[in-house]
């Protein structure tokens, strides 16, 4: 069966895991990029990640996004968005449909 | 009725002046508003290591060490009273708690297939080690009466329901009836008052959160703990009225006033954050009589809840100041501290 993991500081996923999911806390870019890269060849589908980890690491995630497995969602942690998450749905929706269907009225 | 067990003070006259001594090292009201002010959590963090925590090494790698810190900082200190109490048996009724999270997480992490070593607490009266093999090889005769009996109803109920809340419920109830027999057992005002009051208070709590949720009543009858100064029928008659019945029956108790206070930030913000801040620092002005003690167990005692509410104290600071919480919200949360 596939998993969904979380990667983020600890206060802000530690939640998640009540949810079922399975979570990594981390403290530094280096080591998110790490977990992802550990977790990747692992049998997770879904990796959620925080936009505070994820914006020092955008090559990593990029790494992945042509693979059909994991697919990598940005979430804001616990000090706000940072609107990254929302910008890489909105490209994700644009690559897949063609156009903005989403956001086109702002 | 069996003979209580009375606490020969003379044999205290050298924990207690150990403690007396170290007690001045506690986190006072001044220190704790450093940590609270400083502009980082690294600094906040420093504060905590020159009041003596940690092992000595002044060099952090990073400011989430600081987990590790207290949880050494939590061990360093029963251990120390391990030491110097001369009658042990009554230290370790204030672990109990510790062996029965200990229990819960055994038992959590065998029905759920997880490793569990990382969750565990030291020190408990029982090693967490002995605990694990005991209950994985549903061998329990060491076990104190209590806790066996509670390890097998939840093993009896878990098989059956496959309820994981009842893991915690079994379990917590078991923890205090087990702080209560104890405490029935000894011939101490101090300790019987307190853990009276504990189990008040616990039921207080117990009362309000399933009110919360909106459980039934024969759920809160389950779960509520014998033994407090407050009968479990005022709390299972006032369940169906409104909260103002239940105010007015405990108005001239001494937890009236912490009650009104408690519910009224209940009311306005649906959390009972304020109101287990308001229990602790009622525990708190109770345990300082215990500096009014010359010999006795009573200012282990104290010192040894000084020092938990220190801990928790440091807990929330560091977790509020990591996370940007204002200096506002956190010093809302702070407990008052013993000294």
């Amino acid at each position: 069966m596939y998993k969904v993991g979380v990667i983020g500081d600890k206060d802000s996923i530690l939640g998640f895991k009540a949810l079922g999911m399975s979570v990594f806390p981390v403290t530094s870019a280096a080591e998110a990029q790490e977990t992802i890269d550990e977790i990747a060849a692992m049998q997770y589908a879904v990796i959620y990640i925080t936009e505070q980890f994820a914006k020092d690491i955008v090559s990593t995630i990029d790494k992945y996004k042509d693979h059909r497995f994991p697919a990598i969602i940005l979430i804001p942690g616990n000090q706000g968005s940072l609107g990254i998450g929302m910008m890489s749905v909105k490209k994700s929706v644009e690559r897949a449909v063609g156009a903005d269907i989403l956001f086109k009225d702002e | 009725m069996p003979k209580l067990k009375k606490i020969d003070e003379t044999k205290y006259v050298y924990a207690v002046s150990r403690i007396r001594a170290i007690e001045k090292r506690l986190l006072d009201k001044i220190r704790l508003d450093r940590m609270v002010e400083a502009k980082s959590a690294d600094e906040s963090l420093r504060v905590l290591l020159e009041a003596g925590y940690g092992n000595g090494d002044n060099d952090l790698k990073s400011i989430f060490e600081y987990e590790n810190i207290l949880k050494e900082e939590h061990k360093k200190v029963y251990s120390l009273l391990n030491e110097l109490a001369p009658e042990q048996e009554i230290i370790n009724m204030f672990l109990l708690t510790n062996d029965y999270h200990n229990v819960k997480v055994i038992l959590k992490a065998e029905f759920s297939d997880q490793d569990e070593s990382s969750l565990l607490i030291e020190p408990g009266s029982i090693p967490a080690s002995e605990l694990k093999l005991m209950i994985k090889d549903r061998n329990m005769s060491k076990m104190p009466s209590i806790m066996r009996k509670a390890v097998e109803e939840v093993i009896d109920t878990y098989s059956r329901t496959s309820d994981p809340q009842i893991i915690d419920l079994i379990l917590d109830k078991a923890n205090y009836t087990h702080m209560k027999s104890i405490s029935a057992s000894l011939d101490n005002k101090f300790i019987n008052q307190l853990i009276v009051m504990l189990i008040d208070l616990r039921n207080i709590n117990i009362f309000l959160r399933v009110k919360n949720l909106g459980k039934s009543w024969d759920f809160l009858q389950k779960i509520l703990i014998r033994g407090g100064d407050i009968d479990t029928k005022v709390f299972i008659q006032n369940f169906d009225a409104p909260l103002e019945s239940f105010i007015e029956e405990l108005k001239f108790t001494q937890y009236g006033s912490l009650l009104e206070e408690g519910i009224d930030s209940l009311r306005s913000t649906g959390s009972l954050t304020k109101f287990e801040k308001l229990s602790d620092n009622f525990t708190t002005s109770y345990i300082k009589k215990a500096k009014y003690i010359t010999f006795g167990i009573e200012p282990l005692i104290g010192y040894l809840m000084a020092k938990e509410t220190e801990i928790k104290n440091a807990r929330i600071i560091m977790v509020g100041k990591i996370n940007n919480i204002s200096n506002d919200v956190i010093r809302e949360r702070l407990r008052e501290s013993y000294v």
